[in-house]
């Protein structure tokens, strides 16, 4: 049978064995309720607090500012809405960008039918947020900025740290949420250098399961919890702690927790040899991600996220023409025949509606080769020649 | 005192010699229907059929797989009595007032039948004695002869049969009974509509959708196949034929013009439809067109593209407007389901301004241009996979 070639590693990935130990002796073993006054439920919360340090370390907080959750929308919502229903009395202003996840944006949507006063923020051509315009967005009663740290779609990497001193140097008083979804365990991040108040990540990104993640927030921060119940997590997280999952995660996250940077410079190389690859093969093909790529801070785009986009061919009819191959990837949008369905982050960076869905993003793994690469690229090659020809007239 | 199912049917009971072959298609449809569901004995008597539960079973689940057959006027849930003994009678007819109803603030009316004439008691007898000791257990209930809420009915033939709820059927005739027909089924809400409609007269149903792998992705074909099984609750098995269609499309796309585009590919999936109908012994094809609905479906549209059959091709929607489809569609629950995005995906085959009254020797001099078409129409026939749909019971 042909081997699969999974190039998606930005939409889920493949839960690494660490994890799975972790999680079968969480599952067999170690099944105690955290909360249980029992040595059984002493064991799992032990368990829980261990992993709550280790993951804590890694973005430079402490383990009273990490709070599990379901996962990244989770994290996102309890951000927005947490935020927005605590501080409601101090302002109602939400500053946010035009390329955010739905997680993010359609919390933003629904706390502006509620009557909180919500500005987006552009970016240029290759996604980035200009730091001037942003700046001019916040006032005195800007309770909230949430900027995404990695666009999930085309892999522009913020300048997180630069953001986060400006927005404080604007308004103190101005809390900042970074969705780091896309980011987390792939680019070093502290929470402190770059003034962070709240931060998402979620674990089935990083070879993790799926149904956990965490957010992040700073000592001393209000929040109105999204859901009621016993005294869990300080109450802003009620519920019993999803143990094989947080267990999952943390395993995942000591896994990778010495190999960032090597991961960053081996995936880094790949995208190069990718690009370089369409360049020359298919010239008339073009990256939607920023161009520039190579240090590990500033304003670059992500290894692990590639945008590009075929001038005749639809982003859904590549992907189902490379599941032949079995090869994996992602469009940015659905395409329908009924009506016009386009990326708002493709569309945000400036790329015409006729133009947007022809757009396809590989997602890479430190763990691919060039071998793979020359697979993928041989492939996108021959799916050219077969259907580029067939250009609505 | 034991519960059974008294089936009635309309259209059929009409039918002169042939009708015990109407009979015992409707008997298959049903068995077919109640199994898996328990243990059941199908069988006629005088004009009804009686689906008698021989073990434990789910009444409502009985009766709702019961009303997805078509040739039935009205199913009632009944209890049985081996006996008619008025004593009983009466007796069992409160035990079962008991177990149907909940809620006693209605008007009601006792109606009777005997078979045999020479019972004590003729019907207005029995009649007016059930009325009078329901009224002597129920006090709350009143009797109301011309509107009454609810009905009880009392059956004296080889043994006593007692019900009061009539659920009305799909009425139509038993499939099967009217011969095989061959769908063309999209993902849109038009063609299980139409495989309904004809199902509904009694025509076992084959389908045959077109894939254009990867203009159209495998969501899009396992929406095909879930509206077939959802039809298939009430048509019965269907064997459904997936085309290859995409080298078809592309040659139409490159050699012919393109306002002709969809009338030149809808010729050539009829074709491949009558193709497979002939092999699975289909008399006649199934569309979902009405007319003017879409620029394929002007009426010399449908004449371009009727030009390549020689089976019949029924179009049991060509009279409708859409909204009278999408309440059909509600109907038989195919309407969620056929509305999910994942239509045919690609714009690329679609003309920007289609013709609408297609000349016919115009569209035969551009399939001329498609000089290996007889050898691409045998491959997507031979390519064809044939997927048997069962109807799925969640």
């Amino acid at each position: 049978m042909k081997m699969n070639l999974y190039f998606d590693c930005a939409a889920t990935t493949k839960v690494c064995k660490e994890a799975i130990n972790g999680i079968t002796n969480t599952l067999e073993i170690e099944f105690g309720n955290p909360s249980s006054k029992h040595f059984k439920g002493m064991k799992a919360e032990d368990l829980v607090t261990k992993a709550r340090k280790f993951i804590a370390k890694e973005i430079g907080s402490s383990k009273d500012e990490l709070y599990f959750t379901s996962g990244g929308t989770e994290s996102n919502n309890l951000a927005i809405f947490g935020i927005a229903n605590a501080y409601k009395r101090s302002g109602n202003h939400i500053v946010t960008t035009s390329i955010e996840h739905p997680s993010v944006g359609a919390s933003v949507d629904s706390i502006e039918e509620g009557g909180f006063k919500v500005s987006k923020v552009g970016v240029d051509r290759e996604g980035f947020v200009d730091k001037k315009s942003l700046i001019e967005l916040i006032h005195e009663d800007t309770i909230l900025v949430s900027i995404m740290q990695v666009n999930n779609e085309i892999g522009t990497i913020q300048n997180i740290i630069e953001l986060g001193n400006a927005i404080k140097l604007k308004n103190p008083k101005t809390l900042f949420h970074v969705d780091g979804i896309q980011g987390f365990m792939k680019l070093p991040i502290n929470v402190t250098k770059a003034k962070i108040d709240l931060y998402s990540a979620s674990s089935h990104k990083i070879y993790g399961p799926k149904g956990v993640g965490f957010l992040y927030i700073k000592k001393g921060i209000k929040i109105k919890p999204l859901q009621y119940g016993g005294s869990q997590q300080k109450k802003i997280r009620p519920g019993t702690e999803n143990t094989p999952g947080i267990i999952g995660f943390y395993e995942a996250v000591k896994a990778l927790s010495s190999n960032v940077e090597t991961n960053y410079l081996k995936t880094l190389e790949l995208k190069d040899y990718f690009i370089k690859a369409i360049n020359s093969s298919l010239p008339e093909w073009e990256l939607n991600s920023p161009v520039s790529i190579g240090k590990l801070n500033g304003e670059v785009a992500s290894p692990y996220i590639v945008s590009i986009r075929s001038n005749s061919i639809k982003g859904e009819v590549i992907l189902h023409a490379l599941e032949d191959y079995h090869i994996c990837i992602s469009t940015g949008s659905a395409c329908s025949s009924k009506k016009l369905n386009v990326s708002h982050v493709i569309k945000a960076i400036g790329i015409s509606d006729k133009e947007n869905d022809k757009t396809i993003r590989i997602s890479f793994s430190a763990s691919q080769s060039t071998d793979d690469i020359d697979e993928l690229v041989k492939a996108l090659i021959q799916i050219n020649n077969m259907f580029g020809m067939f250009i609505k007239k | 005192m034991k519960k059974s199912f008294l089936i009635k049917y309309g259209e059929l009971a009409l039918k002169g010699k042939n009708r015990y072959m109407f009979e015992n298609k409707l008997m298959d449809q049903i068995r077919y229907r109640i199994d898996g569901l328990g243990k059941f004995k199908v069988q006629k008597e005088q004009g009804r059929l009686f689906v008698e539960p021989l073990g434990e079973f789910e009444e409502e689940e009985v009766l709702s797989a019961i009303k997805e057959v078509f040739g039935i006027s009205y199913i009632c849930p009944v209890v049985m009595i081996d006996t008619d003994d008025f004593d009983t009678i009466k007796e069992t007819t409160i035990q079962f007032m008991k177990e149907q109803y909940e809620d006693f603030d209605f008007t009601f009316k006792v109606e009777a039948r005997r078979a045999n004439k020479n019972y004590p008691l003729n019907s207005m007898d029995i009649c007016r004695e059930v009325g009078a000791y329901i009224l002597d257990n129920f006090e709350t209930l009143k009797v109301d002869v011309k509107t009454p809420d609810k009905r009880v009915w009392i059956e004296l033939r080889d043994r006593t049969y007692i019900y009061s709820r009539q659920i009305k059927g799909l009425g139509g005739m038993p499939v099967g009974s009217n011969g095989r027909g061959m769908l063309l089924l999209s993902g849109g809400i038009d063609s299980p509509v139409a495989g309904y409609m004809v199902a509904k007269r009694g025509v076992a149903i084959d389908a045959v959708y077109f894939h254009s792998h990867p203009y159209t992705s495998e969501r899009a074909k396992e929406k095909v196949i879930e509206l077939a099984k959802i039809i298939s609750r009430k048509t019965g098995p269907i064997r459904l034929h997936v085309v290859p269609f995409t080298e078809i499309q592309l040659a139409i796309y490159e050699k012919c013009p393109h306002d002709q585009l969809t009338i030149i590919m809808r010729r050539i999936m009829m074709q491949i439809a009558e193709i497979h109908a002939k092999t699975v012994k289909s008399l006649a094809l199934i569309t979902g067109e009405a007319i003017g609905q879409v620029a394929s479906q002007t009426i010399q549209s449908l004449a371009a593209t009727n030009d390549v059959c020689t089976l019949p091709v029924f179009r049991p929607l060509i009279g409708f407007d859409k909204q009278e489809i999408i309440d059909i569609s509600l109907k038989i629950d195919t309407y969620e389901t056929s509305i999910l995005p994942y239509e045919d995906c690609c714009t690329v085959f679609v003309a920007k301004h289609p013709v609408t009254k297609p000349n016919i020797k115009a569209i035969k001099r551009s399939e001329e241009k498609l000089i290996d078409i007889e050898e691409m129409i045998d491959r997507a026939v031979d390519d064809t996979v044939v997927i048997k749909i069962k109807p799925s019971r969640d």
